[in-house]
């Protein structure tokens, strides 16, 4: 597998984070999503199956604590990168 | 809630300590003047009493001597007898079986009771001592009150050769009242006895002056039976002072545990008080550094793309610098923010009032904000009066005053797409106003969002970064400016916050 099929899904609502990381990843070579709430995160971690996932704490819909429970609980071995302020 | 357990405790345990002490204060004053009440009333009957026995023990023994030295065979010597004995008394009589009084058988006070008295005895007194009652060798006492004079009668029956004889000596109650009792009762303090009558009257000593003292009235046992002896209190002023101390005494107790209660309240109303605003500080340290961090990492992350190369295009690395660029103006604000308040918070004196325009700094708050309006996607409109008068103002506080009102409405308010920014004369003041077209504000946090530290519960909940000084620093240099700062809002349809100033001329007329 190519490092350029790799999935980052980020999971951020800050505008600004979300345009650094998806610059910064993409320059590396990897295929980034963003998602502003904790929900179009979950959804698009079911949908799109990303091989990691970067998670904020404060999201608008929900404390990033309890989306990270759901999406171990869909997805045992999916690293999960928390970020914090 | 240990904690909160404790203090419950401590609470309770001084309530109960107060109220013990209360109840042992005032049980024990009542106690006391009970007591010494009681100690006083006793003094004042021994007392009653011994004067009593003092003043009947003479009667009791000149009659005693009369009775056994009459001699019904020798009555032509009666008078010689009763004048050699001094008796303080006015008339004696022996009266033989049928309570006749014998042939020379009567002797008395030629001045006050002479021949004429013999009548009156043996028609008024004789049938009321009831001699014929007596026993042999006994003898009585009768007080008696006849034609409104009182008369005092010792009587006894005894009997000489197998023949009974009566004995009846009267006293002299003129002599008692005048020479006996002053002697006995001190004339120094007549105010502290006196004799009444059967019928209440005075016969000796004159009416208590004090009122509320306390009085004793004993009867005369044997003697003069329906006279009372009267004793007052002499101390009855400095009684009546400690009856008024008693109540001192207990209105202090009363007030010391309404103080005590009311202390433990303050103390309990400033321990809330204080949790709550070490609530609120927690809060805004932790949306401060929340809102430090943040711009820090977006300026870093950019920065970093930059010095490593990571960039496609130079337009790319314009943007980037720009994203830097705006960042660390919203942290220099922040940190203005935090600093101008901390100061105010302080008391330093921060402001330099110098005559200024509030158009102009209307203007530059929106300048200030262009970048972000169009980065919310937002529309501001400015209307400021054209004759708008000058005032004395501090250009850097009011700008920042300005431009936290536009922010929050670009933080708050982007679902409105627009602001409306707008200064006006309005009679001696100048009013800024800042109306926005978001979710508006709950009526019951109108006045709480002024607060320092305090954020509206609507916008706790969102994503919106936020350190809870913003409007009280609004506040505090509207204050600064002798003006002030308020809120009308309508959820639903947007909040418009109007500051307020006095014009120049105003002040002046209102420092004059």
């Amino acid at each position: 597998m190519s490092e350029s099929a790799r999935k980052i899904l980020v999971i951020e609502d800050e505008p600004d984070i979300v345009r650094g990381l998806t610059d910064a990843l993409g320059f590396e070579g990897f295929e980034v999503q963003a998602c502003g709430t904790g929900g179009a995160g979950l959804d698009a971690a079911a949908a799109w199956e990303p091989d990691l996932v970067l998670l904020d704490l404060m999201l608008p819909d929900d404390n990033g604590y309890r989306i990270c429970d759901a999406l171990r609980e869909r997805d045992p071995v999916v690293p999960i990168i928390i970020l914090t302020a | 809630m240990r904690r909160l357990l404790v203090i419950n405790a401590i609470i309770f345990a001084v309530l109960a300590s107060a109220a013990a002490l209360a109840y042992y204060g005032y049980s024990y004053t009542a106690e006391a003047s009970s007591r010494e009440r009681a100690i006083i009333q006793d003094t004042m009957r021994e007392l009653a009493e011994e004067k009593i026995i003092g003043i009947e023990t003479p009667i009791l023994e000149v009659d005693e001597k009369l009775f056994a030295s009459i001699d019904p065979d020798r009555l032509p010597d009666l008078a010689a007898l009763v004048h050699d004995l001094q008796a303080p008394v006015v008339s004696v009589f022996v009266l033989g079986p049928d309570f006749r009084v014998l042939p020379s058988g009567y002797v008395s006070d030629p001045v006050t009771r002479g021949p004429a008295f013999l009548a009156f005895f043996e028609s008024e007194v004789v049938p009321a001592l009831e001699l014929r009652m007596l026993a042999e060798g006994t003898r009585a006492h009768q007080h008696l009150t006849l034609d409104g004079s009182p008369y005092l009668f010792a009587y006894s029956r005894r009997s000489h050769n197998g023949r009974a004889y009566y004995v009846v000596v009267e006293a002299d109650v003129v002599h008692l009242v005048a020479n006996v009792f002053p002697q006995f009762f001190g004339v120094r303090s007549p105010r502290l006895y006196q004799v009444v009558d059967e019928s209440g009257e005075l016969v000796f000593g004159v009416p208590f002056r004090e009122r509320g003292a306390a009085v004793i009235e004993l009867p005369f046992a044997e003697t003069l039976s329906q006279w009372r002896l009267r004793v007052a209190q002499r101390d009855a002023g400095t009684q009546a002072a400690r009856g008024r101390r008693t109540v001192i005494d207990i209105v202090l107790i009363g007030l010391a545990l309404a103080v005590i209660t009311s202390g433990l309240a303050i103390l309990l109303y400033a321990v809330r008080r204080e949790r709550k605003a070490n609530a609120l500080k927690s809060d805004f340290i932790s949306n401060v550094s929340h809102e430090l961090k943040t711009p820090l990492s977006i300026i870093s992350m950019f920065g970093e793309m930059l010095a490593a190369g990571r960039v496609k295009t130079p337009a790319q690395a314009t943007e980037y610098a720009e994203v830097i660029w705006r960042e660390s103006v919203r942290l220099a604000r922040l940190i203005d923010n935090v600093l101008d308040f901390a100061k105010i918070e302080r008391g330093v004196d921060i402001y330099e009032f110098a005559p200024g325009d509030g158009g102009e700094i209307v203007a530059r708050a929106v300048e200030l904000s262009t970048h972000r309006l169009a980065a919310a996607g937002m529309t501001c409109t400015v209307e400021v009066d054209e004759d708008l008068a000058p005032a004395r103002v501090d250009n850097n506080a009011l700008t920042l005053a300005v431009l936290n009102l536009i922010d929050n409405a670009i933080k708050y308010a982007a679902d409105g797409k627009r602001i409306e920014v707008a200064a006006h004369g309005q009679g001696p003041h100048i009013v800024i106003t800042v109306r926005d077209f978001g979710p508006g504000i709950d009526p019951d946090e109108h006045e709480r969002i002024f607060e320092r530290f305090y954020r509206a519960r609507a916008v706790r909940l969102k994503p919106i970064r936020g350190s809870g000084i913003g409007l009280a620093l609004v506040e505090r240099i509207a204050a600064a400016h002798h003006g002030g700062v308020k809120v009308d809002s309508v959820p639903g349809q947007g909040a418009t916050f109007t500051l307020w100033l006095p014009a120049e001329a105003a002040r002046d007329m209102t420092a004059a």
